[in-house]
């Protein structure tokens, strides 16, 4: 009896002992089968829907911003009468009924999309229906609260999310943000049990950008460009506005322009931000490097006189002619060549600098390589390699056989506006992440000094003379305000049968206002102007409104100031013309005693008169008390030294 | 009260402060759980208000964008774009110029 019982415990022991030698084994030997499954027994996954970030211009306006969708999904499966599912959502949804049926007629199918990123009330709409089958996703929805501003730089994104051009693209990586995955302890009923709500707050949302653009200066050069497209009858426009100082860009433009929240219904070529990608022959704005480039070198100055041959100069067996037939320019100084647009005279001052100087100068002005702004596709332009036959030459100086893009015209003309250096135009001034750390800024990069200081004032003064009257530009002057800057005419190339298209240009004016003291640097192209091609009569204008704009908008001071364009005070007014009458008598005198004949003295005192005329006359008579109010000789007749003069006197 | 007297409640002390602690490490962990759900709650909430400051914030935008205030200002108050010569520029010195 012992030994049985003995012989039981024994074997309860080890039974037990069994089950407490697996239980060891199972909690001190990790086993990935049984992990997993108390994983899923006993923790839920949370994803959190990260923030794409927002794109800002510079005064901290959105121009571009994720906000929540809801993306309507079905499972066809658990749908039992398709026609009446589909009559009932087709309405909510704004889908036809028949399409709609398509799509979930497959009942082998568990998942099918039926409509992305719907807005909040349509969720609640269609959840109303109580329809089975139907589900939401949460996704974010990228919106352009300002429609189609600034559209070929933003960019915009693709149906998940994913940057496709401009900003967008090039700065996913900072704006996308990640997906959250959240484990979390679960209850009986599957709720989370949360002991740090930060898990759920604290999100990796994207970092913002915030652009050196104003969306105010944007919107006005896109108003003005679309104006002229629209006067002209132009096929398009390019617009850029920098900080003479700093090389920002404060707005760029190209028009027509796309709807964001519709981007990909564009064609491709609408969608390009052509002041960066596209490169072209941009005419007489070159003009202004090569001059500088032969200043910089010390082969002329501001008043080195060019013969410009009458208009006609013949390099090897083509002949160089000025743009218009009836300028026949004969001797010019540089300043201008540079005012009239003569392609002699640049064409000489070519000849002078030689190929290798003006690849140099050329080369040195960012013309040929990339400006570095921080956009995708940016074009480097096309030089020809050295060495440049006479012709060729000739024709790069005054802007053709050489391909740049507006932006690298821009950056240049910055370059002569700031005092000589070039810079990398800046377009994202800082990135703000939101995890609390510092953003990361960005300031505008030195590339090289081109200039001199003293070299970039004299230009600065030169191409003042382009916007005188006498001037291509001149429709570019505002008033009160010196305005620097040089027109382009420029035949558009064919690019599908080689040569120039007939009858196509591309009209330009690129400048700074003010010139004393450059603030803004400014490039206008319009591209295949039907009404009229000149830059002077097309662009010139479209540069003039901004210009006003934009001198008016930061409330610079006119320092241009004349009689004619200042209103007077009443009190002053009333003082001018007395002084303009003043200065009328005076004119009249000084002519009559120019011209040797007798001075006006009615009005004058006797003490006045006699002061006047005493060393004119041999013998003065004086009749009455007063003031003068006639006189023998009378005013203007021939005096002769010997003659007597009567003064006949009377109270005023 | 007396030695032997003591000594015959302590095991029933003992029993009670034993059941109390682990009546309290049960009401802790119960508190733990309510407060979870409350965090939770008002998380879903934090976010919902996000979101809402998000759609504020595009309304805002949207109404503030440069061609939306000029369509509003020539609709509404009949005003237009300024002609050459209706802007008059102050360049001190008590004169003014007509831009």
């Amino acid at each position: 009896m012992k030994s049985r019982i003995l012989l039981l415990f024994c074997i309860f022991l080890g039974l037990w002992g069994l089950l407490l030698a697996r239980a060891a084994r199972l909690q001190i030997f990790p086993d990935v089968r049984l992990e997993n499954l108390k994983r899923r027994q006993f923790e839920t996954s949370l994803e959190i829907h990260t923030r794409r970030g927002a794109i800002l211009d510079r005064n901290g306006n959105e121009l571009a911003a994720s906000i929540p969708s809801y993306s309507l999904f079905a499972d066809p499966k658990l749908i039992t009468n398709t026609s009446e599912f589909a009559k009932k959502l087709g309405r909510v949804i704004g889908i036809n009924p028949k399409d709609l049926k398509k799509r979930i007629h497959d009942h082998e199918r568990r998942f099918v999309w039926l409509r992305r990123q719907l807005p909040e009330k349509m969720k609640h709409d269609v959840e109303a229906l109580g329809e089975p089958g139907l589900g939401f996703i949460e996704e974010p929805k990228r919106v352009y609260p300002n429609g189609s501003l600034l559209s070929q730089v933003l960019g915009f994104v693709g149906s998940e999310g994913n940057g496709l051009e401009g900003l967008e693209l090039q700065y996913d990586k900072s704006l996308r943000g990640r997906l959250k995955q959240v484990l979390l302890p679960r209850d009986a009923r599957g709720r989370p049990l949360l002991s740090d709500a930060r898990s759920l707050t604290e999100v990796p949302d994207g970092s913002d950008l915030e652009l050196t653009i104003d969306h105010e200066i944007q919107f006005q050069l896109e108003r003005d460009l679309q104006n002229a497209v629209e006067k002209y009858g132009a096929q398009g426009a390019v617009g850029v506005v920098l900080d003479a100082q700093t090389s920002e860009i404060q707005a760029m433009a190209t028009v027509p322009v796309v709807d964001l929240n519709d981007g990909t219904h564009y064609p491709p070529e609408q969608r390009r931000n052509r002041v960066v990608t596209d490169a072209f022959e941009a005419g007489s704005v070159m003009k202004t490097f090569a001059i500088a480039g032969a200043l910089k070198e010390g082969i002329l100055r501001p008043s080195t006189r060019y013969n410009c041959e009458g208009g006609h100069l013949k390099v090897g067996d083509k002949w160089i002619k000025e743009a218009e037939a009836h300028d026949k320019f004969e001797w010019l100084t540089v300043t201008e060549i540079l005012a009239k647009s003569s392609n002699v005279g640049a064409a000489k001052i070519a000849f002078d600098l030689g190929d290798e100087r003006l690849m140099r100068a050329l080369t040195d002005f960012g013309f040929g390589s990339k400006t570095g702004v921080e956009l995708p596709g940016e074009a480097r332009g096309i030089i020809n390699p050295l060495p440049w036959r006479p012709h060729l030459l000739a024709n790069i100086a005054f802007g053709h056989g050489i391909a740049v893009s507006p932006m690298q015209v821009a950056a240049a003309y910055a370059t002569i506006a700031n005092g000589g250096v070039l810079k990398k135009p800046l377009l994202v001034k800082a990135i703000h992440t939101h995890s609390g750390d510092q953003p990361q800024e960005f300031q505008a990069e030195e590339v090289r000094r081109v200039l001199t200081p003293s070299q970039a004032a004299t230009m600065r003064l030169m191409l003042t003379a382009a916007t005188e009257d006498t001037g291509t530009g001149a429709s570019a002057r505002i008033p009160g305000y010196f305005v620097a800057g040089k027109t382009g005419t420029a035949e558009k190339v064919d690019t599908v049968h080689g040569g120039y298209m007939k009858g196509a240009y591309v009209s330009s004016f690129a400048g700074f206002v003010p010139a004393n003291n450059p603030r803004y640097v400014i490039y206008i192209a319009v591209d295949n102007p039907r009404k009229s091609y000149y830059g002077g009569q097309v662009a010139a204008p479209v540069f003039a409104r901004m210009a006003q704009y934009l001198v008016r908008r930061v409330g610079l001071p006119p320092v241009q100031i004349s009689e004619r364009n200042v209103i007077l005070s009443d009190n002053e007014r009333e003082r001018s013309h007395a002084q303009e009458a003043a200065l009328k008598d005076l004119k009249r005198e000084t002519e009559n005693t120019q011209h040797g004949g007798f001075p006006n003295l009615v009005g004058l005192s006797l003490r006045e008169a006699l002061a006047r005329v005493h060393a004119e006359a041999s013998a003065i008579d004086v009749h009455g008390y007063g003031v003068v109010t006639r006189t023998i000789p009378v005013a203007g007749a021939a005096l002769d030294p010997k003659s007597r003069v009567t003064l006949i006197l009377d109270n005023p | 009260m007396s030695r032997r007297h003591l000594n015959e409640i302590l095991p029933f002390f003992s029993v009670l402060i034993l059941v109390s602690t682990l009546f309290g490490l049960v009401l802790l962990k119960m508190e733990v759980r309510r407060m979870g759900y409350s965090i939770l709650k008002a998380s879903h909430e934090y976010s919902k208000l996000k979101d809402t400051q998000r759609m504020m914030d595009m309304e805002y935008a949207r109404l503030t964008r440069p061609d939306h205030i000029r369509k509003y200002a020539v609709a509404h108050f009949t005003l237009n774009d300024a002609r050459s010569g209706q802007i008059i520029q102050l360049a001190g010195q008590k004169l003014a110029m007509p831009q």
